[in-house]
C-alpha cells in the first residue's frame, strides 16, 4: 500500500520536474526573444545614426553647392 | 539605480502561483499552471514591448527615407543647375557661348567667386530630451517614480520667496549654469578683444594653454579631483554638496566659486511651475488632483495662457511680490535700481583684480526678475542671470535673504531722481557701502535711504568720477558693463542683473574707488550729462556698445541657440587672438552633481538640457560611459571620438554615445567657406581647430553637444589614465537641424 503510494507521489514529482523543465524551456525562449529584441535594437539604432550621420553631412553639402550655384535672392 | 528602459512583467512567474483561499487537488499541479499562465503573461508583455521598439525604429526609418528623398531630389535638381552653369563665364567670354546658353538664367562661375560668403543659418533644435520627445516606454517607467516630497507647499512660509521645491530637485538649474557660463565666457571674449585688438599671437599661444591642466579654484574642488584621480566615484560628492548646504554658510561664503544660477528663486516656480504655486492656494486647489511636480510642472507645452493667468493670480499678492514680477519694466525708474545698477558696474570693474570666481559673484536676491512674461522655449528662469548655487543662495538668505523683497517704490518717488539725477543717490550708496562692512548691507537698508529724495549737490556730482564706469569692465565681468540704460532699451537689463547685483558689491567697491578714476561716471541720466560724455568721447562711445551689447543680449539670451550662435560668432572673429586659454579657463568649473534624486529626475523631467555622464576614460582616446544611474533610460547611443576616427564603445547594451564632431570644427568646417576667395583654400584658421570641451554627440538621432570638465580634459592632456579612472562628463544637450542657406546680405 505504501509502496504504491509512494510511486504515485513520484510519479507526481517526476511529471512536476517535466513540467518545471518545459517552463524552463519557454522562459529560455523568451529570454532568447528579448536578447535579440535588444541587440536589433541596438543595431538597427546604430546604422540608423550612421546613415542619419551621412544624410546630415549631405544635406550640408547640397545646402552650400545650392547656395553657390544659386543666383541672386532666389534661394532654389 | 538602472531604469530599464523595458521591463518585461511579471518578472516572478512562479510566485504566489497558489491560490489560498481555496483547496486545491493537486498542488504542484496548481504551481505549475500559474507559473505557465505567468509565462504567457510574459510573452504578451515581451510582444508588446516588441511592438513598441519596432515602432520606434519604423518612425525612425521612415523619417530617415523622407530626408532622404528630399535629398535625392535636390541633388537632382543641382545636378540640372550644375549642368547650365556659365562654363565660359571663368573666362570672361560669355559671348562666345552659343545661344541656347545664353538664353537661361546662367550664373557666370566668376559671378560665383564675387559673391559674398555663404553662411549657413544652422537651426538648432532644442529641448530634444523633454517630456515631449521621451519615447512611450521611457514615460510609462516614469510615471512609477515617485514623485518629490510637496515642499512647495511650504512656499509661504517661506521669508526669503524662494522656492522650496527647488533646493530638493531643479530641473533648470542646470542650464542656468551653462548659460551663465557662456554668456560670460563670450562676454570676456568680446571685451578682450576690444581691449587688446593688436594684441600679438604670441609663442605662448594656444597650444600650451590647452595643455595646461586646469587647477580648481577651491579647496573642495581639489580635494574633489584628488579622490577621483585616486578612483574613487564622484557619487559620494554629492553628499558633501549637500551636507555643506546644510551645512557651514561661512565656508561658503569664503569660498570662491565660479557664479551659480540661483534657481531657487521662487518666481521661476511661477514661471514653470504651473501647479507648484504654493503661494496661490487658490491657484493650487484648482490644480491639485494632478501631480504638483512631476508630471504636468514640466510640461514642455507649457502656454502662455497658463503664465497669464499667474500673472494675474500674481496681482492679487501683495504688493511686494508685484514689485518682484513687475519690476522688470520698473526697476529702470526707481531709485534702488539705480543703486544696484552702479553697484554692479562697479563690482563687474573690479572683476579683473579678483579673477573669475571672484566673490563678487554672488548668490541672488530677493527681488527677482520678472520671467514671467518671458516665454521663453526652455522655460527656464532665463531673464534672470542670477548667480549663486542653491547652496550659496540658502546661505545668503540665513544673512540678508530674509528681509522680504522692497516694495514698490512710490510713484511719486519714481521720478524724483531723474529730475535730480540720480548720481548723488547712487553715489550715496556707495558711500554708504563703502563704509559699512562688506555682509552686512542689507537691501533694506539701501532702499530706505533712497527713497530720501536725493539732493544734487554739486561737490557729490564731481565727486562721482571715482565710481567705477561701465566702460572698462573687465573681461571676466559676468554681466556687460551695465551703463544706467536708458529706459526702454536697458529695462531689461537692469532687471537681469537687479539680483545678482547685490551679492559683495560691498567689498567690490572699497577696493575699486581708488583704481578707477575714468572720467565719464557712467552718466546716470545720459541727457544730462551729455556735453560731458561729449568731452569724453571715448568713454562715451564704449557706453553706447555696451548699450548695443545689452540690448543684443538680452534679446538672445534666452535658449541655448542664441547663446551658442554668439559664442561661434564670437569665436569666429576672435580668430586671431589666443582665447583659447580664456575659453578654457571659463569652462574650467567645478561641476556641481545635484542630488542623486533630483538627477534622475531631471533626466525624465521637462527641461533636461543637461544631464551627467559619468565617464571612464581608458586610454586617452577611448572613451567609455559608464552608465550612471541617471542616464541609463536612454536608448542606445554609441561613443566615438572624433580624433580617432569613428570608433564605436559600447558598454551596457542599454547606452553608447557617440561623438560626432568637437563642436566648433563642424561649425566652421562644412559650413563656411568663402567663395570670394578663388579656389577656396579656405584660410580659416579655426577650421581644423579642435575644442577640447565641447563635442557634438549624436544622441538618439540627434546632435548633442557633449562638455567635459575639466577633470576628464586634464585627465586626457595627462595622459595617465588608468581603467578605473572615473571622470565625468555633462551632455549639453542641443540638436541642430541642417537648414542652412545662402545669406546674401
Amino acid at each position: 500500500m505504501a509502496h504504491v503510494q509512494r510511486e504515485a507521489i513520484q510519479k507526481q514529482i517526476q511529471q512536476d520536474w517535466a513540467n518545471r523543465e518545459y517552463i524552463e524551456v519557454i522562459t529560455q525562449s523568451i529570454k532568447k526573444i528579448s536578447d535579440f529584441l535588444n541587440s536589433f535594437d541596438m543595431s538597427c539604432r546604430s546604422r540608423l545614426a550612421t546613415l542619419n550621420e551621412k544624410l546630415t553631412i549631405l544635406e550640408r553639402k547640397i545646402d552650400y553647392l545650392e547656395a553657390r550655384v544659386t543666383k541672386g535672392d532666389a534661394l532654389t | 539605480m538602472p531604469l530599464p528602459k523595458r521591463q518585461v512583467e511579471p518578472i516572478h512567474v512562479s510566485r504566489n502561483t497558489l491560490p489560498g483561499d481555496m483547496p486545491v487537488p493537486s498542488e504542484l499541479e496548481a504551481v505549475t499552471n500559474g507559473t505557465l499562465a505567468n509565462t504567457v503573461r510574459q510573452l504578451s508583455s515581451l510582444s508588446r514591448h516588441a511592438e513598441d521598439l519596432f515602432g520606434e525604429l519604423q518612425k525612425e526609418a521612415a523619417t530617415l527615407a523622407a530626408r532622404a528623398t528630399s535629398v535625392q531630389s535636390r541633388i537632382d535638381r543641382l545636378a540640372v543647375k550644375v549642368t547650365q552653369l556659365d562654363s565660359g563665364g571663368e573666362e570672361g567670354t560669355p559671348d562666345l557661348l552659343p545661344p541656347h546658353h545664353q538664353q537661361k538664367p546662367l550664373l557666370s562661375l566668376q559671378d560665383m567667386h564675387l559673391r559674398k560668403a555663404f553662411k549657413s543659418s544652422v537651426v538648432f533644435d532644442q529641448q530634444v530630451v523633454s517630456r515631449d520627445t521621451m519615447p512611450s516606454a521611457m514615460l510609462e517607467q516614469y510615471m512609477q517614480c515617485d514623485k518629490p516630497p510637496p515642499l512647495h507647499k511650504l512656499n509661504p512660509y517661506r521669508e526669503d520667496g524662494k522656492d522650496g521645491l527647488k533646493f530638493y530637485t531643479d530641473p533648470n538649474y542646470f542650464f542656468d549654469l551653462w548659460r551663465q557660463e557662456m554668456l560670460k565666457d563670450t562676454e570676456r571674449m568680446m571685451h578682450d578683444r576690444g581691449k587688446k585688438p593688436h594684441r600679438p599671437r604670441g609663442a605662448e599661444g594656444g597650444r600650451q594653454h590647452k595643455k595646461r591642466v586646469r587647477q580648481p579654484h577651491n579647496t573642495r574642488e581639489r580635494q574633489r579631483q584628488v579622490a577621483v584621480g585616486q578612483g574613487e566615484y564622484l557619487m559620494p560628492e554629492l553628499n558633501s554638496y549637500r551636507s555643506s548646504k546644510a551645512g557651514s554658510y561661512e565656508e561658503d561664503m569664503i569660498d570662491q566659486r565660479p557664479p551659480r544660477p540661483s534657481s531657487i528663486e521662487l518666481r521661476s516656480n511661477y514661471t514653470e511651475n504651473d501647479h507648484g504655486g504654493g503661494m496661490h492656494p487658490q491657484h493650487h486647489m484648482l490644480n491639485q488632483d494632478n501631480d504638483p511636480y512631476g508630471r504636468s510642472n514640466y510640461q514642455p507645452g507649457y502656454n502662455m495662457h497658463t503664465a497669464i493667468y499667474i500673472q494675474q493670480q500674481q496681482q492679487q499678492q501683495q504688493q511686494q511680490q508685484q514689485h518682484v514680477i513687475y519690476g522688470r519694466g520698473m526697476n529702470m525708474q526707481d531709485p534702488y535700481g539705480h543703486t544696484i545698477d552702479n553697484r554692479q558696474s562697479g563690482r563687474s570693474n573690479s572683476i579683473p583684480q579678483n579673477g573669475p570666481g571672484t566673490p563678487g559673484q554672488r548668490p541672488s536676491q530677493p527681488p527677482p526678475a520678472p520671467p514671467s512674461t518671458n516665454n521663453s522655449e526652455s522655460n527656464t528662469p532665463t531673464t534672470l542671470s542670477a548667480s549663486g548655487t542653491p547652496t550659496r543662495g540658502r546661505s545668503m538668505s540665513a544673512t540678508r535673504d530674509t528681509l522680504p523683497p522692497p516694495p514698490p517704490p512710490p510713484n511719486d518717488m519714481v521720478t524724483s531722481p531723474q529730475s535730480n539725477g540720480s548720481i548723488p543717490s547712487h553715489m550715496r550708496s556707495q558711500m554708504r557701502s563703502s563704509m559699512s562692512p562688506p555682509r552686512t548691507a542689507s537691501p533694506h537698508n539701501h532702499m530706505d535711504h533712497d527713497y530720501l529724495p536725493p539732493p544734487p549737490p554739486a561737490p557729490e556730482e564731481h565727486s562721482a568720477p571715482p565710481s567705477p564706469p561701465p566702460a572698462p569692465s573687465p573681461p571676466s565681468a559676468a554681466v556687460p558693463p551695465p551703463p544706467p540704460p536708458p529706459p526702454p532699451a536697458g529695462a531689461s537689463e537692469t532687471g537681469l542683473h537687479h539680483i545678482m547685483a547685490n551679492g559683495d558689491v560691498n567689498k567690490v567697491i572699497l577696493k575699486s574707488p581708488p583704481k578707477k578714476a575714468p572720467p565719464a561716471p557712467k552718466p546716470v541720466d545720459p541727457r544730462s550729462d551729455l556735453l560731458k560724455a561729449i568731452r569724453d568721447g571715448i568713454t562715451l562711445r564704449k557706453v553706447e556698445k555696451s548699450e548695443m551689447k545689452e540690448v543684443e543680449k538680452s534679446n538672445a539670451l534666452h535658449d541655448v541657440a542664441s547663446i551658442l550662435a554668439r559664442r561661434v560668432a564670437v569665436e569666429f572673429s576672435d580668430s586671431e587672438s589666443g582665447s583659447d586659454s580664456e575659453e578654457s579657463d571659463g569652462w574650467e568649473e567645478e561641476v556641481h552633481l545635484s542630488l542623486y534624486d533630483s538627477t534622475v529626475r531631471r533626466w525624465f523631467g521637462l527641461n533636461i538640457l543637461n544631464a551627467w555622464l559619468t565617464m571612464n576614460v581608458q586610454v586617452m582616446v577611448n572613451c567609455c560611459i559608464i552608465v550612471n544611474s541617471a542616464t541609463i533610460c536612454f536608448s542606445p547611443i554609441s561613443l566615438t571620438i572624433p580624433t580617432t576616427s569613428g570608433q564605436t564603445f559600447q558598454f551596457n547594451p542599454n547606452l553608447s554615445v557617440q561623438f560626432v564632431a568637437p563642436l566648433f570644427q563642424t561649425t566652421t568646417s562644412t559650413t563656411t567657406a568663402r567663395p570670394n576667395r578663388k579656389n577656396s583654400k579656405n584660410p580659416n584658421p579655426n577650421r581644423n581647430r579642435v575644442d577640447n570641451d565641447n563635442f557634438w554627440v549624436r544622441l538618439n538621432n540627434r546632435l548633442l553637444v557633449m562638455r567635459q570638465n575639466a577633470l576628464l580634459n586634464s585627465a586626457r592632456h595627462q595622459h595617465n589614465i588608468d581603467q578605473n579612472h572615473y571622470g565625468a562628463c555633462w551632455l549639453q544637450i542641443i540638436t541642430v537641424k541642417q537648414q542652412s542657406q545662402a545669406c546674401r546680405d
